[in-house]
Formats: structure tokens, sequence, C-alpha cells
């Protein structure tokens, strides 16, 4: 596979994204509306 | 008649187009990490019910193993790739959620040392890496890219120099290759030589997370030992991330002073953009957790959480490595690698034992 390696603006905007996905993802399961998940 | 050519803009697909390309790549991704979930309880379960003699092998070491057959054998299919390309998302992911398993005391106390640690490290690495490229007659840049990469955060830190020390396209890709390939190798040294002279998780994590240069390896590494040491590789490498900026700017002014780069005018803005910013997310996760934001089963909740990003993440790095093309890019640059990791891995482990038998509580 050849490598594609992110810029430095692109990994900003994959940091920023996963930063986002995050946070939506811990208040969604800070007030309860995602059940617990499991492993 | 003279013919004229009509530019066509280039256009770029629209953001649900790219969504969409990225479909089976990612179904790849997480197809690959639950097959080797499924392995690992197999074997497990054929080993405990009926005696059979099948080794323990966690589902992290399966999915990599798994990715390394397709991309070395038949190869990742063109359909595939824009989706495998989001494995970095999914590491990010993980990282950040891992912030939910660490009180902010532990960041502190851990990621302190690591700090001092990576300190130590940073002077011998850039050191040893600078003298092995004179001896074996690097090209300077590569040279300069081999110890940005091997020092600090491998493929991410070779990319922000990039901008900086203005390296030729080939020095670049070399550089990553070196990297890599050398990443790849510690995927397996690193956890032979962990069990060899029995550490303890978080000693054996801290090391993974000091001396491992790319994060997902680093990150691999120490989830390979165990999920405790997983988790403290992902402190001491976010730790080490955090110097990128530092150690570029270093390089960035050097070769400016020499008229080979441009100067960098606006330094603080220089070290804000090279900082790696998912670490900020794992910071205010951890934050969260230390005030008492969640409860103890949201905490497991987040914790789950970042299992289940790592597991794409973890099928991303053996599918993206591809080691024919890792091998032809000329012997010295790995050379110079390889005999810079030793070093590396040997000073960083001299240290971490060193710190674990002077008081540091485990």
């Amino acid at each position: 596979m050849a490598h594609e390696h992110p810029s430095t603006a692109a990994q900003l905007k994959i940091d920023l994204l996963a930063i986002g996905i995050a946070m939506v993802f811990a208040g969604l399961i800070r007030f309860n509306i995602l059940p617990l998940i499991k492993w | 008649m003279s013919t004229q050519t009509i530019p066509i803009p280039a256009t770029t697909p629209s953001l649900p187009t790219r969504i969409l390309r990225t479909l089976p790549g990612v179904g790849l991704l997480f197809g690959i990490g639950l097959l080797g979930k499924t392995l690992e309880h197999t074997f497990t379960l054929l080993r405990v019910r009926y005696h059979l003699f099948l080794p323990q092998i966690e589902y992290v070491l399966w999915a990599i193993l798994l990715g390394l057959l397709i991309s070395n054998t038949i190869g990742v299919a063109r359909i595939f790739r824009p989706g495998v390309a989001t494995y970095e998302l999914w590491l990010k992911l993980g990282i950040v959620f891992v912030g939910a398993r660490f009180l902010m005391q532990d960041v502190l106390q851990i990621g302190g040392l690591s700090l001092g640690l990576v300190a130590v490290e940073l002077i011998l690495s850039l050191s040893v890496m600078t003298l092995l490229g004179r001896i074996f007659k690097l090209p300077p840049k590569l040279t300069s890219l081999l110890a940005i990469g091997s020092s600090i955060c491998g493929v991410t830190a070779i990319m922000a120099a990039q901008g900086a020390i203005e390296p030729e396209e080939e020095e670049t890709s070399t550089a990553i290759a070196a990297i890599l390939m050398l990443g790849a190798l510690a995927l397996f040294t690193f956890p032979a030589v962990g069990h060899a002279l029995h550490m303890g998780d978080q000693a054996y994590g801290m090391w993974a997370g000091l001396a491992v240069d790319n994060t997902a390896e680093a990150t691999v590494t120490g989830a390979i030992y165990s999920d405790t040491a997983g988790r403290f590789a992902v402190l001491a490498k976010t730790a080490r991330s955090s110097f990128i900026g530092f150690v570029v700017l270093g390089y960035a002014v050097y070769w400016a002073s020499k008229g080979k780069a441009a100067v960098v005018e606006n330094k603080a803005l220089f070290l804000w953009e090279k900082f790696p910013k998912f670490i900020l997310g794992f910071l205010a996760i951890s934050v969260m957790a230390t005030t008492g934001f969640f409860t103890a089963p949201q905490l497991t909740s987040l914790s789950n959480l970042s299992r289940w990003a790592f597991l794409p993440a973890f099928a991303g790095v053996g599918l993206r490595t591809n080691l024919r093309d890792l091998v032809g890019r000329g012997w010295r640059p790995l050379v110079v690698g390889f005999l810079g990791e030793i070093f590396i891995a040997t000073v960083t482990l001299g240290l971490v034992y060193w710190s674990y038998n002077h008081g540091v509580p485990r």
C-alpha cells in the first residue's frame, strides 16, 4: 500500500476531529444518553 | 488553427462523498480488529477447555499480524485505502479517551517523570544520531530528519520538520520509511526483552513510550505487553510528543543560520503550530475524570471506548506496513536508524530502571 502521510495542517484537522468526537461521546455518556459501553 | 486548453478546475469531492469512500476501509479496519478479538477468545477457549497447546496471543498482536499478512501478500485494494488512512483518527481518539483512565495527579507525576527522562533521552539521541549520520556520510538534512524522528515522535515530527528545514522529498520519505521499519521491529523485540527482564507493566509501558518512535507503534508495543503497559506507553509517548515544537524549532533555526531554510519569524507561534493538539483533548478528559465530572461506571465506559477506538488503529498499523517498501530505500539510513534505536532503547531502559529503583511508585 502506498503510504500517504498527512501534512501538519491535515494532522491538525485529525486532532480537532478526534477531540470533537471524544467530547461528544463524553457528553453523551455523562448525561446517560448512551448506555454503558462494554468491551 | 490554434488549440487552446481550457483548464478544468480540480474538484474536491463533497464531504458526504469523502465519508462514503472511507466506509469500505473503515469496515476492513474494524473487521480485522474484531477477527483479532475473536481469535484471542477462540485460542483461550481451546486452551482452557480442550487443553490444546496454543500460544496466548492478545487481540492487539492478532490485529497487527492479520494486517501485515494482508498488506504484504495480496496488498490493500484501492477501494479500502481512504478508509485505512483513517487509522490515525482512531488512534488519536483512543488516546484522548485514555485520559479518562488517568487522574491528573498521575498525569503530573508520571508525565513529569517522563518529561525529565525525555529531556535526557533527547540530548543523547540527537547527539548520537548526528554522529552516526556523519560516520555513515548521510546527507545532513536526512540526518536531521532521522534524529528528529527517532528522538521525538516518528512520522509526525518528521512531517512537522519538513516545512521548517526544507529537505528534499526523497529525504523525507527515506526518513519516514526508516522510522516505520524500526517501529515494526520494536513491536516484536520490545515485548520479548520486557518479558526476559520480568519488567513490571508500568516500567515497561514507560520504556515503550520513551523509546519507540511513532505514536501508533509505541501504543501497540505497550498494549501487546498488557493493557496497563499500553496505558503508560500512551502517557510517556504523549509527554515526549509535547517536545516536538522545541526540537523542530532548534533544527529550523540551525538550518536558517546556514542559509538553507527560511528564518522563523514568530517562534512562539511556531511552537504552538507544531504542538500536537490531541494532547489537549487527553488532558481535558483527564481533568474531567479527576474533578468527578463522571461517575465510576461512566469512566469505565470511556475507558472501554478507548479500547474500541484502538481496535481499528492497531489493524491500521499492520495494514500500512509494507516491508518491501521499507527495505527498498538503501541500507545506510536503516543502519544509522537501527544503531541509533539500539542506543536509545538501551539508554531509556537504563533510565527507566534507574527511576523505578529510586523511589518512583508503581
